[in-house]
């Protein structure tokens, strides 16, 4: 470990000779710089000079010739050298009227209007912005080869207390190498772009250092590198781009670029390294691209989210979970991730608008986590989760039936409930991944019922929660009311019965847990009963039996009463001393139902 | 969300004094000795700002004169900006090679504030701007508008001789002068161009401009006879040259063949087109900057 002093004395020299560099290309830019430049006066409109051109020696001749009043009026100007009031609004007026003819015939009119004929400065705008060398003739070398030595120092000063950790004969400092040579022919010493460089060139050799294991034994990290760096700066340079943008928001970009870097880099790691047998097919230059894309695509959806600010959501832990996600999902996909694809972008930027609404109530730490069950099921479940294809994440069925029961859970109680407690975000991402195992489970019965899957998935939630708020004490634990709703979503995806609806317009899955909760929790049950049913780990195994019953053996509002009897006459028993044997009940309630 | 100043974030362990320190004076001294650079980008900006404002309102149907103030009053903060710089940082802009640059922003500037006699003092003198390295030259563009600047005061002053209220000959004549001078110049600084330099389209269309004061002047000082008729042929002949070359310099350097400007130019003029298209297999390769 080098001396503080020596620390001090490098941290001096290596700020100077940036400086240097960073001085003499920043000139350069400076000099090679566009400047627009202004025009000396003239008459830019059309005047009698023009017209007398036009008639003398233009397209106008034959009227000289053929029309009586232009030969007049042309030879009172060789005579006077001037008009009077009147006969120059008539010349105007011929000329206008011939000029047309001309173009006419021609069928190529150049504009319309009075002053069609004058230049405008759209027409020289292009032409009087001027640039100091021609294209690719700057002989000024870039800013990038003007500092690239002094970078490369500072990165082997920077890994000083690892000795031999970097030469460049070693994957990490190739790697850096790699990382230099996607700037070289970048003017980045304008619109803040050097300090995107600067920005992601210490998250490289941060990650670096940090993470040895990703420069262990090849070259891969070197293309990753140059790829991710590449891509992220342009990315970043875009965003740059838009215009009116407070300072502030530009350093959240550059901010970002640097995080996902990081963050892609340390999980490429982790996945498109570790398990190369998920990106079997892909390898070298296309591995990296394609860990490019999903780095820039991650960017741009979490900074150009125009209906959520998903930069506010986001932490480099879930970060890291979401870029793991999505790298799985190119690696199962790469040909949705190829160049130019949108498709990681549309579909985070899909599940953050679609379950937007909900997650706010739910907590910040909900909608990233929902992001990353969603990418990560897309990636296992592609063709089955989108059947409109890939292209139409709208219809995306995790998306829309997870939009539908956050939708619900989020909801407030109603007046007069009992049961009043509010989910967060830990309980919402329980009951989405039961939705998502049932989404996945059960393709068949989704993809017929698409249209509407969402709405029964919504409204078996819905069902069982207003039941639930309506009967259950308001003891009653969370964790207890999501393992019903998790069993009711469960019976819902095995029989497509418990969807119907009773005369009063109920669906029977809400009526099967009422009738079990109705059993247990009303006033009148017995002390010795209640002691036994009512806690929650009873409640919610019984819950489960019948509905597991109800699936099994059919599904009617007869058998709901049979079920309804069936436990009334069971807590008879236990009040009366009988015994409870949960193996007896599942017998006895399976010969009551078959 | 917790996201940090950049290089602090997902960090294993927090910087130690000692980086912190590193890192800060690395950040801080890479803006170091520039403020030179960066004072003449500001005054370039504001220069630019102040011609496309005027470009755009010299050229439409009716120019704002709340419009055209603005951009007096941003050519007389450029011109006071780079005065400032030039008069206290002349060495360092001579060392960074932006002398030149320096230069031609305050000549230009001054060439539209109408104070004519200092924008060619300036560009003239300017001229010597490059910096004394033996390896070193003025940059391409710079050279040859301080060397065009005088042709440019030249158009303006022959525009104002043609338009004013008397109407002459010997008024035409002096017009004509400097109409004559700044097309010969403008012709030799093209001369020093690449082939395909930008900023001979810039030229040309200056060219251009120069010429319709000719071709305005000759109706507006009310010549007759034989004399009209000669001046209106050579006006409408130098017209024509100078608009195919413009034509050609478009299509085939900056590969713009289908560029409005072309056919407006000549609908200005009201000259005749060659049949047929713009070829462009006679144009020699250009040379270097």
């Amino acid at each position: 470990m080098p001396a503080e002093a020596e620390l001090i004395l490098f941290g001096i020299q290596a700020a100077l000779r940036i400086n240097e560099q960073f001085r003499h290309a920043y000139a350069d830019s400076t000099r090679a710089r566009a400047i627009t430049l202004p025009l000396p006066n003239f008459p830019s409109v059309p005047d009698r000079s023009t017209m007398e051109n036009f008639y003398r020696n233009g397209n106008g001749q034959e009227f000289a010739v053929t029309n009586l009043r232009v030969r007049f009026l042309l030879n009172r100007l060789s005579d006077t050298g001037n008009l009077f009031s009147e006969e120059d609004q008539e010349y105007a007026r011929l000329y206008q009227e011939h000029r047309t003819m001309i173009i006419a015939g021609r069928q190529d009119m150049v504009g319309v209007g009075k002053n069609a004929a004058g230049i405008t400065n759209e027409d020289i705008i292009h032409l009087v912005t001027i640039r100091q060398w021609r294209e690719g003739q700057d002989p000024n070398p870039t800013l990038l080869r003007r500092m690239a030595g002094t970078l490369v120092n500072i990165a082997v000063e920077y890994f000083a207390d690892v000795p031999g950790a970097i030469s460049t004969t070693t994957p990490r400092g190739k790697a850096l190498r790699r990382f230099l040579e996607a700037f070289e022919a970048i003017d980045f010493a304008t619109d803040g772009r050097g300090e995107i460089l600067e920005g992601l060139f210490v998250a490289t050799v941060e990650t670096l250092r940090d993470h040895p294991e990703l420069v262990s034994d090849d070259d891969r990290i070197g293309e990753l590198v140059h790829t991710m760096a590449k891509n992220l700066f342009e990315g970043s340079k875009a965003l740059l781009a838009v215009p009116n943008q407070t300072l502030s928001e530009k350093e959240r970009i550059r901010n970002w670029a640097q995080m996902v870097l990081r963050s892609v880099l340390t999980t490429a790691g982790e996945t498109v390294f570790a398990e190369p047998e998920k990106f079997l097919g892909i390898s070298g230059p296309g591995q990296a691209e394609l860990v490019g894309r999903v780095g820039e695509s991650i960017l741009e959806s979490i900074l150009t989210n125009a209906d959520v600010n998903l930069s506010a959501l986001f932490t480099r832990e879930s970060l890291d979970r979401v870029g793991k996600a999505a790298l799985t999902a190119a690696g199962n996909h790469p040909e949705l991730i190829g160049a130019n694809s949108t498709f990681l972008k549309n579909l985070i930027g899909t599940t953050a608008k679609e379950l937007a609404a909900s997650s706010e109530k739910l907590g910040a730490s909900f909608l990233p986590e929902a992001i990353r069950l969603i990418l990560k099921n897309t990636a296992e479940n592609l063709e089955l989760l989108m059947p409109a294809g890939p292209d139409e994440p709208g219809k995306h069925l995790l998306i829309i039936a997870s939009r539908e029961v956050l939708k619900q859970l989020a909801a407030a109680p109603a007046d007069g409930a009992q049961w009043k407690l509010t989910f967060g975000a830990a309980e919402a991402l329980h009951v989405l991944e039961a939705v998502i195992d049932e989404v996945v489970q059960n393709p068949a019965w989704l993809e017929k019922a698409a249209g509407d899957a969402s709405t029964l998935l919504g409204e078996v939630t819905r069902e069982v929660l207003d039941t639930l708020r309506k009967i259950a004490p308001p003891r009653l634990s969370k964790q207890t009311v999501l393992a019903i709703l998790e069993a009711a979503l469960r019976g819902a995806g095995k029989r497509l019965e418990f969807m119907e609806k009773n005369p009063q317009n109920r669906r029977l899955i809400g009526l099967a847990v009422e009738a079990v909760l109705t059993t247990i929790f009303r006033p009148e049950t017995d002390a010795k009963a209640a002691w036994i049913l009512a806690r929650d780990a009873a409640v919610e195994r019984l819950v489960d039996l019948v509905l597991d019953k109800l699936a099994r053996l059919g599904v009617s509002a007869e058998k709901i009463e049979k079920v309804r009897q069936f436990l009334a006459e069971k807590i008879k028993q236990l009040a009366a001393g009988g015994a409870w044997s949960w193996d007896d009940v599942s017998n006895q309630l399976e010969a009551q139902l078959a | 969300m917790n996201v940090s100043s950049t290089g602090t974030f997902g960090r294993t362990r927090p910087w130690s004094s000692l980086e912190s320190l590193w890192l800060a004076l690395l950040w801080l001294c890479s803006g170091c000795g520039i403020a030179h650079i960066r004072s003449l980008r500001e005054a370039e900006t504001t220069f630019d700002r102040a011609t496309e404002i005027e470009n755009r309102e010299r050229l439409s149907d009716a120019a704002a004169l709340a419009e055209l103030s603005q951009a007096t009053t941003g050519y007389r903060l450029a011109a006071q900006m780079v005065d400032t710089l030039v008069s206290k940082k002349t060495k360092e802009l001579r060392e960074d090679n932006l002398l030149c640059t320096a230069y031609v922003i305050q000549a230009m500037c001054l060439w539209r504030l109408g104070e004519q006699d200092r924008a060619v003092r300036i560009a003239e003198n300017g001229q010597d701007c490059a910096p004394q390295a033996a390896a070193s030259a003025a940059p391409p563009r710079e050279k040859v508008l301080l060397h065009a600047i005088p042709s440019l005061v030249r158009i303006d002053q022959a525009n104002a001789l043609v338009g004013n209220q008397v109407a002459s000959e010997s008024e035409f004549d002096r017009a004509k002068v400097e109409i004559d001078r700044a097309l010969g110049i403008l012709e030799e600084s093209g001369g020093t161009l690449p082939g395909d330099h930008p900023l001979r389209a810039y030229l040309l269309l200056s060219e251009m401009a120069a010429i319709r004061v000719w071709q305005m002047g000759v109706d507006r000082e009310h010549f007759t006879g034989q004399k009209r008729l000669d001046q209106i042929k050579a006006a409408n002949d130098q017209a024509q040259k100078t608009w195919l070359a413009y034509r050609q310099f478009l299509a085939c350097q900056l590969f713009r063949r289908d560029d409005l400007s072309v056919e407006k130019w000549r609908a200005l003029f009201e000259i005749t087109s060659p049949p047929g298209h713009v070829s462009c297999r006679e144009e020699t390769p250009p040379g270097g900057d």
